[in-house]
This record gives structure tokens, C-alpha cells and sequence, in this order.
């Protein structure tokens, strides 16, 4: 008769289970965390290798310069370039004349200067003349006033009725104007008031209209400023641009058809293999980490979570008197650490392999090429759609063969993992998905 | 305010002026009786408080408050109208009262 566990032996092997898991995810954890802070650093090298092979492609927008870009990449429209940059300067070079023409732009120092510009000085003179008013426009405002002298208050034309309350609002609105205004009636104010009143309608007027020639001023000179700059940029703008149309291009082709061009300049060549490779990298890296630290992350929490369940389950005193044959028991609570071990080390192994790859010479600029052979020799990336879909299409590749004194990458790439944190000694290639439970 | 408070403080300062005030007197203005929140017969002193929920604006409407105007102008009464629509609070309309009462003594009635 075999054996059979009872649920003090589930419960304690359950909790040995549940560390271990939560260690893996501990691992899992760092692994993300490291991840996404080499991935911003190789951002940046794809980005440098992409201007670097714009640079080389295009140094200058010359007529020279531009034909040879053509004949390295076939990217004919760049040829239209010139003409495109030629009808730009016209146009801006247009406006720039057209406002140094433009007396407003033209005479700006004269008109708009702040101390001794005719408009500012005027705008300044008027401002005085409009502060002198202010004493007596403040003393008058009041919500009532323009009640007042619409009812003709303090002249002999007011009819309101004394029976009404607006004829003792008016009589306090009055004496208070009155008082602020330091005058002896209502009707010494009127006139004051009215004389102050237009005056600095006029001069609003006025402040008004010259303000909106300074700002029309202004305007034209962030027009001209405008286009002064986009002049002095204008070369250096198309060829940012070309280069990076040029690269997309490159990278983009027919591979067949631009390695033959590309053939003529084998720097060049390098370089954008360089460009490609960065960017396959950062791909591939992607992929192994959505794969073997992501999903390896979820299926733990999904094993851990049944697992809490059912210790949950025999905690309770009903299944107190619990069995377990030994035959599913030893299954499910197998030391997982060996496994876990060997997951991290082939992820390990295969990210340093792919990180630390530089022998971008060992490349091709054709279209069966597949980075990810070259810099794994073949391991199993089915899991990262490219990779997929170019053995699917074209076979693997071990593009190692043959030049064993060049390769160690492997090896070199297992020494340094064995400096990170996460423990792990042994390597093997594996193309199943790990299951954690 | 309401009519009641309004009409309330207006007592108030029309009885400390020495009138005898009767609440809701009827009076004939012109071919119309309206009713007078406060009025001293003898002395043909009083007051309105025009509110809404009293249903005043349609008692005092314009032709019945020209005739009424028309009758102060010609020195046979003097009553002072507030609407509660001027937003009055008891220290303005106490003032307001005071003044009003003030030129009517400089008014006197024929």
C-alpha cells in the first residue's frame, strides 16, 4: 500500500512552496527592473547609431553630396531636395526683405525704443496726462454716479419724489462724492467730473491706437526674427531631415537591391548594420523579457494564488483529517528550485548575449539575414514574432560556423552573468515556455 | 426683508416721530382704493411697503401711483413708497424713514 500525506505534511510543504515562488518573483522583480534601465541606455546607442549613419550617408547638402547619397541607397526623391530647400530661402529670403522694407520694421528703433522712441514717448507723455485725471475719476466712482447725472442730481432739472427711496440713495451717493471731491455741492462736481471724464476718454482713445501700432510693430519684428532664423537654419534642417528620411529608407528597402549599393562603401555598410542591429536588439530584448520575465511573473502569481487557496482550504477543521497519495503530492511539491534556476540562467545567459553583442562586421545587408542568429547562433527565439517568421520563412542560421576563433559570445556572455544579481550557474537552451507551477 | 418686518420697523420710526400710525387703511386715489400699510389719518402721513407676496404691484400699479404722486405733489398727503426690490436692510431703511419724515415737516400739507 503506498503512502499517503496528511495535511500537517500538505501545509508544510505548501509553505516551502510559497517562498520559493516568492523569491522567483522577487527575481522576476529585479529582472524588470533592470530591464527597462539597459533598454534606455540602448535607446540612446540606436538613436546615435541612426545619426551617425545619416551623417556618413549625407556629410553636406551639396549637389555632390546629395548624388552620392542616391547612389549608396537608391532614395531617388532626395534629389528633389534642392529644389524644395531653394524655393525655401526664396520665400523666406522674400519676407525678409519685404519687412526690412516695411517702415514699421525698418525705423522699429526710432519708432519703439523704450526710452526715446517717438511712439513710447508719446504713450509715456499721454500716460501723465491721464494720472492727473485719476484723483479726480477715483473720487467719482461710485455706483451711483451715472444715476446721478442721468437724473440730473444737484441741477434743477431732478424730479425724483422725496417719497421715494432712490431720492435718499441718491442724497448719500451725492454727499459722499461730495466729500471725496472736497467741493460744496453736487453740482460743482458735475462739471469737473465731466471735463475729467472726457479728457481721459480721449486719451484712452489715443493710448489705445498707439498701443496698437507698437504691437503691430512687434509683430513684424517676430516675423523678421522668425525668419532670419528659419534662414541661418534652413541647410542644416533639410539635412537633419534628408538624413533621416535616407535611414528610414535604408532600413526599410529592399535589401537586395540596396546591399549592391551599399557594396561601394563598405563603412558606410558597417554602419548601417550597426543602425539595424541596435534596433534588432532592442526588439529582441523586448521580447525575451515580455517572455521569460512577464509571463513567468504572471503564471507564478496564478500558481501562488491557488496555492493560498488551498491552504486556505485544509486550514479548515473539516479537512482536518485530510489525505494526499503520495504519487500527486511529490508532483506538485517538488523542489522547484532547480527549475527556476535554470530559467533565470538561459534568460540571463541569452540577454547578456544579445546585450553585450558589438561585431556588427559580422553582418549581412541582405534580406535572409536575421540579426538574432548571428548574435545567438541559432538559439530558439520563436517567441519573438521576426524571429518567428524568419525561421519560419528561411530556416536558422549559425552564422558562428566555420569562425570559432571569432566566436565566444556565448561564453563571454556566461561569464558575465555570473556578476549579477541573480544567482545561477548552469546554461541550457530551452523552447517551452516555463511553467512555474 | 419682508413686508411684515419692513412694515414693522417703519412703525417704529414713523410712532417715534409723533404720528399715529394704523396699519392697512383703505384710501381712495383717484378712482381707485388702495390699502396703506401704515397711514395717520389726521396728520395724512403714511407709508408703503410694495411687496410681491402681498400682492401690492397690482394694487399699486402706474396709473394708480401717478395719481398718487400727483396727489404728495399737490401737498394733500405725503406717504413714503418702498419696494422690497431695492434690496433695503433695517439700518438704511430706518435712516431712509428718518429723512423721509424730516422733509415732511419742511412740507406742509394744505
Amino acid at each position: 500500500m503506498s503512502r499517503t500525506y496528511n495535511v500537517r505534511e500538505f501545509l508544510q510543504a505548501a509553505g516551502a512552496q510559497r517562498q520559493e515562488m516568492t523569491r522567483a518573483l522577487s527575481t522576476a522583480e529585479h529582472a524588470r527592473r533592470r530591464h527597462y534601465a539597459e533598454r534606455g541606455g540602448l535607446e540612446q546607442s540606436a538613436q546615435q547609431a541612426d545619426i551617425d549613419l545619416g551623417r556618413a550617408l549625407l556629410p553636406d547638402v551639396s549637389s555632390a553630396a546629395v548624388e552620392r547619397a542616391v547612389t549608396l541607397t537608391g532614395y531617388t526623391p532626395l534629389r528633389d531636395m534642392s529644389g524644395t530647400l531653394e524655393a525655401e530661402r526664396a520665400q523666406l529670403s522674400a519676407t525678409v526683405a519685404r519687412l526690412e522694407a516695411d517702415p514699421r520694421f525698418r525705423d522699429r528703433e526710432l519708432l519703439r525704443h523704450p526710452r526715446t522712441g517717438t511712439l513710447s514717448t508719446q504713450i509715456a507723455q499721454l500716460q501723465d496726462m491721464r494720472a492727473t485725471l485719476t484723483p479726480t475719476l477715483e473720487a467719482c466712482d461710485h455706483s451711483r454716479m451715472a444715476t446721478l447725472l442721468e437724473n440730473g442730481y444737484g441741477t434743477p432739472d431732478y424730479r425724483v419724489g422725496f417719497w421715494r427711496l432712490s431720492y435718499y440713495r441718491d442724497w448719500e451717493a451725492a454727499d459722499e462724492i461730495v466729500a471725496r471731491m472736497k467741493k460744496a455741492s453736487f453740482a460743482e462736481v458735475i462739471p469737473e467730473f465731466t471735463r475729467a471724464r472726457d479728457a481721459a476718454g480721449e486719451l484712452e482713445s489715443e493710448l489705445s491706437r498707439l498701443a496698437s501700432e507698437v504691437q503691430a510693430g512687434e509683430a513684424l519684428e517676430q516675423e523678421h526674427r522668425a525668419a532670419s532664423e528659419g534662414l541661418a537654419s534652413l541647410e542644416s534642417r533639410y539635412l537633419e531631415h534628408a538624413q533621416r528620411l535616407l535611414v528610414k529608407h535604408l532600413l526599410e528597402a529592399d535589401k537586395t537591391r540596396t546591399g549592391a549599393l551599399l557594396d561601394r562603401e563598405p563603412n558606410v555598410r558597417l554602419l548601417a548594420l550597426k543602425s539595424q542591429a541596435t534596433r534588432s536588439k532592442l526588439e529582441y530584448l523586448d521580447g525575451l523579457h515580455k517572455e521569460k520575465v512577464e509571463t513567468f511573473a504572471a503564471q507564478t502569481k496564478v500558481a501562488l494564488d491557488k496555492l493560498d487557496r488551498d491552504v486556505a482550504k485544509y486550514q479548515r477543521p473539516k479537512n482536518a483529517y485530510a489525505q494526499f497519495p503520495s504519487e500527486s503530492f511529490e508532483r506538485r511539491f517538488r523542489d522547484p528550485r532547480e527549475r527556476y534556476q535554470k530559467h533565470w540562467d538561459r534568460y540571463n545567459t541569452t540577454y547578456q548575449t544579445i546585450y553585450v553583442y558589438e561585431d556588427y562586421d559580422r553582418g549581412r545587408w541582405v534580406s535572409d539575414f536575421l540579426w538574432w542568429d548571428a548574435m545567438t547562433h541559432g538559439m530558439d527565439g520563436g517567441y519573438i514574432p521576426s524571429v518567428h517568421y524568419h525561421h519560419d520563412h528561411y530556416g536558422t542560421t549559425d552564422y558562428s560556423s566555420g569562425r570559432d576563433d571569432r566566436d565566444d559570445d556565448l561564453a563571454e556572455a556566461a561569464a558575465a552573468t555570473a556578476t549579477l544579481e541573480v544567482e545561477h550557474s548552469a546554461t541550457e537552451s530551452a523552447s517551452s515556455t516555463f511553467d512555474p507551477s | 426683508m419682508d413686508e411684515r418686518e419692513g412694515s414693522r420697523l417703519l412703525t417704529e420710526e414713523f410712532v417715534r416721530a409723533g404720528y399715529d400710525v394704523q396699519a392697512d387703511v383703505a384710501m381712495t386715489v383717484g378712482s381707485a382704493t388702495i390699502h396703506l400699510d401704515g397711514w395717520d389719518a389726521n396728520k395724512r402721513v403714511g407709508f408703503e411697503f410694495v411687496t410681491d407676496e402681498a400682492g401690492d404691484r397690482a394694487e399699486f400699479d402706474a396709473t394708480v401711483l401717478n395719481e398718487l404722486e400727483a396727489m404728495i405733489g399737490r401737498g394733500e398727503c405725503h406717504v413714503l413708497l418702498v419696494d422690497e426690490h431695492e434690496g433695503l436692510a433695517e439700518p438704511e431703511l430706518r435712516r431712509v424713514a428718518q429723512r423721509f419724515l424730516a422733509e415732511v415737516a419742511k412740507r406742509p400739507l394744505r
